[in-house]
Parts: structure tokens; C-alpha cells; sequence
């Protein structure tokens, strides 16, 4: 631990840099509020070009992820979105579904080296994203043909007729099911989180596909699996001395602004819009990954890339990272201040009369 | 009751002539005097409109006596080209009604904003009476609706309070900062430090952030609404199947082939 701590050097702060990561804070806050995850991903490459060391980055990034999910599942829990039971099972699942996600992690790393185990984190990242990406963009599009009406998925269906005790009825998600289907979930959420560092890529998809949980319940109780497991790896890299708090307080002076506008927004869209938000950025995420695994391929000597076609992929890669941020973000403005103005178009001569009156 | 004409409404010469556009079709609303009555007036209006309706109106006061008269009409209508207003004494509410539905001819049926005028009304089973559900005419308990009807006062004052807190915060942290990080990056038990501090920071900017945004007018749905959107997930939705109908067939002239043979 003394050695980690001395190797630390800690940041010089400057005008730009603070602003940098307060917007970042406040765009990956919006995000978070509205689909219950994102955001992070962005954050420890970003701190990692202000020259911040990638473990530093990572532990003062994940400090301000549990304060960001608590205020934001606290927001939603209040519009009646959040199921506390669901989002304890599954973070309790998910806790072990890290452990064994580092043990893996180091276990690559022991046999291929770091470029192995970056190798391993991209493709992960590109083949998780896409698959799940793709089908929860598709879903959306098919809901939004549909006028909103989201269906129960077919396995959800049939894993809520399977009479497998414990079965547990969640409440707010108006669901009973097994706890064991749950626990894969939530396993499968912490595996992720520990590879690619957000787990919620994994959690809400599998929370509406598997449990039967309806989008707006799914994002919101993702914040809870979210502040648990934040606050337990924030423990451990702080009992390490790697948390810049300064660090931390600027992207949670974004985030929590952020964050809180996002769960507003939840309460005026409709539910598909959820998914095409997460869907649209998984999508850019799995491209931005895709772009980076050509110079871990070549650190492996698979293939042979010229210096600078290699430093373009990793510019490109990062520039379509924020481009995936800032796509979630605008959808999330435009549609939430779309469905508010003809929300209040509605409802104002109603106030009208009773003011009048 | 100086801008109150009262004449005999039982007298023909005297009963007004509404418009024949919506096909003569009346609903009568009654409802007693005082500060809620204007609701019940904008509902049937808008009712009435909606359904092509004429609207009566009848005010109950319940500052005369039943003695001193008689339904009278309301002049000048401040309430537009398909609408009557009528007053009468709130004792004298059920033959008031049952007078101004002989008289008026077409009354579909009542609309009222109280219990106590439905109930009596129900009794003379002259039309239907319906009463109105407007979260805002309820005295007690507090409705769902209120939220969203009732514009919410500004939370200047939290809104600066927190804000001053978090700036404190802020300033008291990075004054300090060389001090604070050699505190916060020791490890070991000192690991608190960082962890409360995020806590107290989000409940004082979280607290802060949460009144901007409603200082800034920019707030959620009201919960049961927000709730509604949120789509019902386990039951899938039955299919009615259409039972098929029993039909017999009679030939008409089965007994004639009998006949002939």
C-alpha cells in the first residue's frame, strides 16, 4: 500500500481542467439520472488526458459515483420509480460479481500481460455493447412504432411462471419471481462493472429482458446496485490513499446538478425513450472500443500499425466517446423538454381556471 | 341585486329564448353561492360546449329566505350566448328545479359540486344528477391532483441557504487544499475523511441543486402521474375470444314438403 501511495502524483488543478470536469460531471450526471448508469466511462479516460494517473482516476471517479447514485435513486425513489428490494438483491449479487470480474481480470493480466488484459476489456466492451446495444435499440424502435406500448419480454414470461422458491414479489416493479433468476443479473452487472466499469450496460437491459421490470423501475434501481457497489469500491481506494477528493467534488458539482435534472426528465418521457438513449450510446461506446483494439493488437504483435495510425484510432476513439455523452445528453434535453412544453400546454389553462376561480 | 332583474320565470313572455344551434338540449347546474360556485359554472360551460349542450344555471343563496321568492333570472348572463343564470333561495332548491324543468323543457340532466344538492336532487327523480370530481372543490384530505392543479411557491430562500453552505464547503476544502490532500490520501482508517465528505457534500449541493432546479420552474410530473407512465410489466394482457353464436336454422317450409308427401 506505502509503495501505491508514493507512486501517486497528484494533479495541479487548473481553470480548464476544472471545467472540463465539471461539464463532463454534469453531462455523465444527466445520463445517469435518466438511464440509471453512463457517464463513468468517459470520466477516467478524460481525467487520464489531464495527466491524472489511471489509478487515481479511477478511485476518484468512483468516489463520486456513490454520492451521484444516492441523490439521484433518492429523486427517483420520491416519483415512485425505484424497487429498494430489487436494487439490494441484485447489488448484493453484484458485490460478488466483481470480485470474481477481478479475479479474472488478474488472471489475464498474469498471462498476457497488460495489452492482454486491455485487449480483453475492449473486446468485452465491443461485444457486450453490441449485442445488448443493438437489441435494446431495436426494442426501442419497435416501441416507439408501437405508440410506447413495451411488452413483457418472452423469457421474462416464462422465468415469472417458474415457481422456484424464494419466489419474491418486488413491489414498486409489480413483479414475482424467482430470487434465483435475479441473482444471475446482478452477477452479470458486477462482472461488467469490474471489465468495463459500467455494470448498468448489463443491469437495466437484464433487469427488463430477464425480471419483467419495466424500464422507468430498471434505470432507477440500477442507482441503488450503483451507490452500493461505488461505495464499496470507494472504501477500498480510499483505505489506499489513491481518492483526489479535489478531483471528486468538481465532477460532483457537475453531476449532481446533473443528475437531478435527468430524474425530472424520467417523469415526463415516455418509457421508450430510456432505451433508445441507452441503446444509442452503447452503440457509439462499442465503435469508440472497436477503434481502440487495433493498438493492443499490435502491443500483442497480432498486427503490425504505424505509430501514427495508431495515436489517430486512440485520438478517434476517445472524440467518439464524448460524442456518445453528448448524443445521450442532447437526446435526453430534447426530449425532456419536449414532452415538458406540451406537458404544460395541456395543463396551464387547467391551473388558469383555478387560479381564477 | 341591483344587477339581479327578478321577474316570474313560470310566465311565457318572459322565458328566454336560447339559440336552437345545439339542438335545444340543456343541462342545468346548481350549485350554492360563494367562492366555489365559479368552477362549477367554468365545468358545465366547458361541458356544454363539449357535448352541445345549452347550460342552466342556478344559484342557490343561502342568505334568503325560502319566503321571499320565487326562481328569478340573472341579467345581465356573464357567461356567454348558450347560458342562463337563475337564482333562488337555497330552501326552496327542489321546487326552484323542479320549476325551471317544466319550464325550460330538454333539461338532460343536473350537474352540482356537492353532495348534499345531488342526494336531495336524486330524490325528486326528475333527470340524472351527476356531481362534479374536481380534486380542487375537496375540503378534506389531500389529493393527488392538488400537486400539479396548485402552482408551488419558489424555494428562494432554501435555494440560498444551501447554496451558501455548499459554497462554504467548496471554499473551505480548496483554501486548504494541501492540507486537506495530505489528510485525505493517507489510507488506512483516514479513508472516513474522503467518504464523508462526499456524504455531506451530497446532501448540502444535492439539497442545493434540487432547489435550482424548481427555483428555475423546471420540476417533475406530480408523482401519481409519473407513477402512471410507468407500465404495469408481469400480467401479460388476456386476449378476449369471441364465443360463437348459437343460431338455428328453420326452414319455413319444411312442413309443406311434409304435406305434399
Amino acid at each position: 500500500m506505502h509503495d501505491l501511495q508514493q507512486a501517486v502524483q497528484f494533479i495541479d488543478l487548473s481553470a480548464v481542467s476544472v471545467i472540463f470536469l465539471f461539464v463532463v460531471g454534469f453531462i455523465g450526471g444527466l445520463v445517469s439520472g435518466f438511464i440509471g448508469s453512463g457517464g463513468a466511462f468517459v470520466l477516467t479516460p478524460g481525467m487520464m488526458s489531464l495527466g491524472v494517473s489511471g489509478t487515481v482516476a479511477v478511485a476518484s471517479n468512483m468516489c463520486h459515483k456513490f454520492p451521484k447514485a444516492m441523490v439521484g435513486a433518492f429523486k427517483r425513489y420520491k416519483y415512485g420509480q425505484v424497487d429498494i428490494k430489487l436494487g439490494l438483491i441484485m447489488a448484493a449479487s453484484a458485490v460478488v460479481g466483481v470480485q470474481v470480474g477481478i479475479r479474472i481480470q488478474n488472471l489475464v493480466l498474469a498471462a498476457w500481460g497488460q495489452a492482454g488484459s486491455n485487449l480483453y476489456v475492449s473486446l468485452s466492451f465491443v461485444l457486450v455493447l453490441i449485442v445488448v446495444g443493438g437489441y435494446v435499440f431495436y426494442d426501442a424502435w419497435k416501441s416507439r412504432k408501437s405508440q410506447g406500448m413495451d411488452a413483457v419480454s418472452f423469457i421474462a414470461r416464462k422465468l415469472q411462471a417458474i415457481n422456484l422458491p424464494p419466489m419474491i414479489h418486488f413491489k414498486r416493479a409489480n413483479v414475482r419471481i424467482s430470487v434465483w433468476f435475479t441473482i444471475p443479473v446482478g452477477f452479470a452487472t458486477g462482472m461488467l462493472a469490474a471489465t468495463i466499469a459500467v455494470g448498468g450496460f448489463v443491469g437495466v437491459p437484464g433487469m427488463i429482458y430477464v425480471l419483467g421490470v419495466s424500464g422507468f423501475v430498471a434505470s432507477a434501481t440500477e442507482l441503488v446496485i450503483a451507490f452500493v457497489m461505488g461505495l464499496g469500491g470507494s472504501i477500498n481506494w480510499a483505505m489506499h490513499g489513491m481518492v483526489d477528493i479535489r478531483l471528486t467534488l468538481i465532477i460532483l458539482a457537475g453531476s449532481l446538478l446533473g443528475v437531478q435534472l435527468g430524474a425530472i426528465g424520467t417523469t415526463y418521457v415516455k418509457e421508450h425513450m430510456i432505451k433508445s438513449v441507452m441503446g444509442t450510446i452503447m452503440l457509439i461506446v462499442a465503435v469508440s472500443r472497436a477503434l481502440a483494439v487495433p493498438e493492443y493488437l499490435g502491443q500483442l504483435n497480432l498486427i503490425t500499425m504505424s505509430p501514427t495510425t495508431i495515436s489517430w484510432l486512440k485520438n478517434l476513439s476517445f472524440i467518439s466517446m464524448c460524442i456518445a455523452l453528448l448524443v445521450g445528453a442532447v437526446i435526453i434535453l430534447g426530449a425532456t423538454f419536449k414532452a415538458r412544453r406540451e406537458f404544460l400546454r395541456i395543463e396551464q389553462p387547467q391551473t388558469a381556471a383555478v387560479a381564477n376561480s | 341585486m341591483n344587477e339581479t332583474k327578478h321577474h316570474q320565470l313560470l310566465s311565457s313572455t318572459q322565458r328566454p329564448a336560447l339559440s336552437a344551434t345545439q339542438n335545444g338540449r340543456r343541462l342545468l347546474a346548481v350549485g350554492v353561492d360563494g367562492a366555489e360556485h365559479q368552477l362549477l359554472k367554468n365545468h358545465a360551460l366547458e361541458l356544454g360546449a363539449r357535448i352541445g349542450c345549452e347550460v342552466v344555471m342556478l344559484t342557490l343563496d343561502p342568505k334568503s329566505s325560502p319566503r321571499t321568492g320565487n326562481v328569478t333570472m340573472a341579467t345581465p348572463a356573464d357567461c356567454g350566448e348558450h347560458c342562463l343564470q337563475y337564482r333562488a333561495p337555497a330552501g326552496d332548491m327542489g321546487a326552484a328545479v323542479t320549476e325551471l324543468a317544466q319550464s325550460l323543457k330538454r333539461i338532460e340532466f343536473i350537474l352540482t359540486d356537492s353532495d348534499a344538492i345531488k342526494e336531495s336532487l336524486t330524490e325528486t327523480e326528475l333527470t340524472p344528477v351527476f356531481k362534479i370530481m374536481d380534486s380542487t372543490l375537496q375540503t378534506g384530505g389531500k389529493s393527488m391532483a392538488n400537486t400539479s392543479m396548485a402552482p408551488p411557491a419558489k424555494p428562494i430562500g432554501k435555494t440560498i441557504l444551501y447554496g451558501a453552505i455548499t459554497a462554504a464547503l467548496y471554499a473551505g476544502i480548496f483554501w486548504k487544499a494541501d492540507m486537506v490532500m495530505n489528510l485525505f490520501s493517507r489510507g488506512g482508517l483516514y479513508a472516513a475523511l474522503p467518504i464523508t465528505t462526499a456524504f455531506v457534500f451530497s446532501f448540502a449541493h444535492g439539497a442545493f441543486a434540487s432547489n435550482l432546479w424548481s427555483l428555475l420552474g423546471i420540476q417533475a410530473k406530480t408523482t401519481a402521474e409519473a407513477y402512471k407512465s410507468v407500465s404495469a410489466s408481469t400480467q401479460p394482457a388476456k386476449t378476449k375470444t369471441k364465443r360463437p353464436r348459437a343460431r338455428a336454422y328453420v326452414n319455413p317450409f319444411h312442413n309443406m314438403e311434409l304435406k305434399s308427401k
